[in-house]
């Protein structure tokens, strides 16, 4: 299962969409020297389209959430994916309706 | 009476805004080891303790003209300090950067977001705050900055009723 | 905008209650002839004619008392900046003057703290379930299809409301017919058991109503958010608010996934909804404070009454707050403890309200036979814990009470308490503002469950700085004294042991408190101190319970002088605030 979950609402060629990521977003420790796990990049796509590229740093909060909005068609393909500071990634589609 | 022990089991007292302070003290230390190669500009910017130098990175400018076309949408104070609802919209043209920072946080640039063409000036992002901040958005339109302020109370909480 | 005097002595004389208006006839009760000088309680004092065609019955804050109990209203609660001397922040005499009561009156005894003790003596103990039920029944008998109407923090506050997570209360609100309520304290049961309780009030007809609480990642509503209820062929809508600031104010990883906040713009949708499906009147069910819900007044359209709670003022008559389009709210508080039953009858015709009638009926035990069925409810739930409750722990030579916005006379000794059990250099105990008040004499292990129970009570004992000690009290006071009513968290200041502190509540935030000593030295802000506490909000902990601390500080003393509880030099508010009595 993805580490992403994603709505999408389409009203009058707007889309809405609203993405949880779950992430434990730990930040950096200066003691142990751990460089921390946490997301430093999401880009999320249209039909193909780049509609955002978010850059993260640690002070985002665990399991980071994000809205944002777009123009859009019923039946086009969102596509939302992650970069980590480990260098993990996820990805996760879907149909806008 | 015999003495007892402190309860040093406890990570948090009543301070929810003081456990945070450790948090934030760990970011930005330099000690980051990415596992891959970032845009430079990226990694400085989003890991600096200095304000000014990060947004000159991101933004070619630490200034901005406020501006009430910028909205941003923040509690008063906050249910939790670690996740903080935080919201930007605006009716400016040609927008392809809204940059959201905390002053008050260690390290101050939260994220950065770059806009495609197709995408509308409007994000909303859980954000975490130390303490008790200004949140600040800037948006890029037409090449120039833009932008509005909000203060959020982190508060250590209890005490109610 | 305020009532003039004569719509509301008009409205006393035709309630035939005014304490200031003389009364002749029969009593009910307050047959002690004592000093002469106590008003006795009229025969007809319960009988209010039914006026309209739109009644609503409302009580709040009820905080698991389902027998009789003494409540002290506070002697300060100041009204600061623009809420110096304005409603419902007005103690003792100033409040009678602004209402044109007499002393020395059941409405005295009711919506004062003056002459506490003998007052208490001569009218008796105040509220009750079994008592309330007769009051409610009484009122519906006249009106019928009355809705009853219950703003929260009723599940929690008691033994037995604790021992049976709630249900006891919830028994109890469907006994009493609740039509709808609404929450804060319930929460502190957690987010299964408080769906558990919703659905079986729901089961009963009772609907829990919260606009303001959703999902925190999705934002979809956890409750309903309001139902639509048809009286005298007028549809009424009854939109839920819940305490905003419940996740900050109590323990919120007990319902991680909920969010809360005054999410007014979605509060304006539902009051828009409502009325789309026909509403002609519109009340809001508050639990949002007093003050603050008249903030909300200022900015909702189309909310004809707000009957709130929370704050625990009472009002012996409705604010009328002016909304955006320049039409009335009326904002009614009905205290705690069962203490009180607000009436209220509106005239609507044409779709509008004409005229309202309000009683905020003092609900007095010894004056109000007790229902005999909830009576049946009541013996019944606390029988299991009779034994453990009636033990009498100690003796005081004073009255136990918590109100103010300072400190209590049992809060001091809750504070020593903590000090004395958990071996510390200080003090804090939160400023609570529900809990009983308890006559000198017998103090009882109920007595100390009632200042202390919730599920989050066990003692602290942390190491602070003498920092962090003043920004607890800054962070503390910035919530209660705050200009922004929209801020107001509840509560009153945290008490404390150990120091002693200057506040000026008109300053801002980090400025208001100064002269901090810490047992007799000036505090260092570097020094670490060793501090007891209770409740704390941030995570599980595993020291002894607060009561215990409690019960225990009686067990060893046997008797407790009860001295004047200490307060912090105030500065910036004059001796004449009408929230300020000494």
């Amino acid at each position: 299962m993805s580490s992403i979950r994603a709505r999408a609402t389409l009203t009058d060629g707007i889309a809405q969409v609203r993405a949880l990521i779950s992430h434990p977003m730990e930040a950096p420790d200066e003691e142990s020297g751990q460089p921390g796990h946490f997301i430093e990049e999401v880009t999320a796509e249209i039909g193909g389209e780049t509609i955002l590229h978010a850059h993260w740093g640690p002070s985002i909060s665990p399991n980071p959430l994000i809205e944002f909005s777009a123009e859009a068609e019923a039946g086009e393909n969102l596509r939302i994916s992650y970069t980590d500071n480990q260098g993990e990634t996820d990805s996760y589609e879907m149909e806008i309706s | 009476m015999a003495t007892q022990e402190i309860d040093t089991q406890r990570r948090k007292f009543l301070t929810g805004a003081l456990a945070l302070g450790g948090v934030s003290t760990a970011i930005g230390l330099g000690v980051l080891a990415p596992s891959r190669a970032l845009a430079k500009w990226q990694e400085e910017a989003i890991m600096t303790t200095s304000l000014d130098d990060g947004l000159n990175q991101v933004l070619g400018s630490s200034t901005y003209q406020e501006s009430d076309q910028v909205q941003l949408d923040a509690p008063e104070v906050a249910e939790n300090g670690a996740t903080v609802p935080v919201s930007v919209e605006t009716s400016l043209p040609n927008v392809d950067n809204i940059t959201l920072y905390v002053p008050e946080n260690n390290a101050p640039i939260s994220a950065v977001f770059e806009l495609g063409s197709r995408a509308r000036p409007s994000i909303s992002q859980r954000i975490q705050m130390a303490d008790t901040s200004e949140v600040v958005a800037v948006v890029k339109s037409n090449g120039q900055l833009y932008g509005t302020s909000r203060k959020v109370q982190v508060t250590v909480g209890g005490c109610g009723g | 905008m305020r009532l003039s005097r004569r719509d509301f002595l008009e409205l006393m004389l035709a309630a035939g209650a005014a304490g200031g208006l003389g009364h002749s006839g029969k009593t009910l009760a307050g047959s002690r002839s004592g000093s002469g000088e106590w008003r006795e309680i009229p025969q007809d004092f319960y009988d209010v004619p039914r006026k309209g065609n739109v009644h609503l019955l409302h009580f709040s804050d009820l905080h698991g008392q389902l027998k009789p109990v003494h409540f002290r209203e506070p002697n300060v609660n100041l009204g600061i900046h623009d809420f110096k001397g304005e409603p419902p922040l007005l103690v003792g005499k100033a409040l009678l003057r602004h209402y044109g009561l007499d002393r020395f009156t059941p409405e005295a005894h009711a919506f004062t703290y003056l002459d506490f003790r003998e007052a208490a003596e001569y009218y008796g103990r105040v509220g009750g379930a079994a008592h309330l039920a007769t009051a409610v029944k009484r009122a519906r008998a006249e009106r019928p299809g009355a809705l009853l109407l219950d703003s929260g923090d009723t599940w929690h506050g008691s033994g037995p409301a604790l021992w049976t997570e709630g249900q006891a209360m919830a028994d109890f609100q469907k006994q009493l017919g609740v039509d709808a309520c609404t929450g804060h304290w319930e929460f502190i049961y957690g987010d299964k058991r408080v769906q558990e309780l919703v659905e079986d009030l729901q089961g009963a007809g009772t609907r829990f109503l919260a606009q303001n609480v959703v999902d925190r990642d999705w934002l979809d509503p956890i409750f309903d958010a309001y139902t639509l209820h048809e009286q005298n062929g007028v549809p009424v809508a009854v939109v839920g608010q819940a305490f905003p600031f419940t996740p900050i104010a109590n323990p919120g990883y007990m319902f991680p996934q909920w969010s809360m906040g005054h999410r007014l713009e979605r509060l304006q949708e539902q009051i828009d909804k409502a009325r789309s499906d026909g509403a002609q009147v519109v009340v809001l069910l508050s639990h949002a404070g007093m003050l603050t819900d008249m903030a909300y007044a200022r900015q909702l359209r189309g909310v004809d009454a707000i009957l709130g709670g929370h704050t625990h003022d009472p009002v012996p008559y409705p604010e009328k707050v002016t909304d955006p389009d320049g039409e009335p709210t009326l904002v009614v508080n009905s205290g705690s403890n069962g203490k009180f039953l607000s009436v209220l009858d509106l005239e609507v015709r044409g779709g509008r309200i004409r005229d309202f009638h309000y009683r905020n009926l003092p609900i007095f035990a010894n004056a109000l036979e007790p229902e005999p069925e909830m009576q049946s409810l009541v013996d019944r739930v606390h029988e299991p814990y009779q034994d453990r409750l009636s033990e009498v722990v100690g003796e005081v030579d004073g009255v136990l009470y918590r109100r103010g916005n300072f400190n209590g006379t049992f809060d001091e000794i809750l504070a020593r308490a903590l000090i004395e059990g958990r071996d510390a250099e200080v003090a804090f105990t939160p400023g609570f503002r529900w809990g009983p008040t308890v006559l000198p004499g017998k103090v009882t292990f109920e007595d100390c469950m009632n200042q202390t129970c919730s599920t989050y009570s066990e003692t602290t004992r942390d190491e602070m700085t003498g920092e962090q000690i003043k920004n607890i009290l800054e962070d503390v006071a910035n919530s209660i004294f705050n200009e922004d009513p929209m801020l107001h968290r509840g509560g009153d200041m945290v008490r404390t042991a150990g120091m002693r502190y200057a506040i000026d509540p008109t300053r801002k935030m980090g400025e208001r408190i100064s002269e901090l000593e810490i047992n007799g030295e000036p505090m260092r802000p570097k020094r670490k101190y060793v501090v007891a506490s209770w409740a704390d909000v941030n995570e599980p902990q595993d020291g002894p319970q607060a009561w215990d601390v409690l019960a225990d500080y009686f067990r060893n003393h046997g008797a407790v002088s009860v001295d004047e509880p200490y307060l912090p030099q105030l500065k910036g508010v004059s001796r004449d605030n009408p929230g300020l009595a000494s």
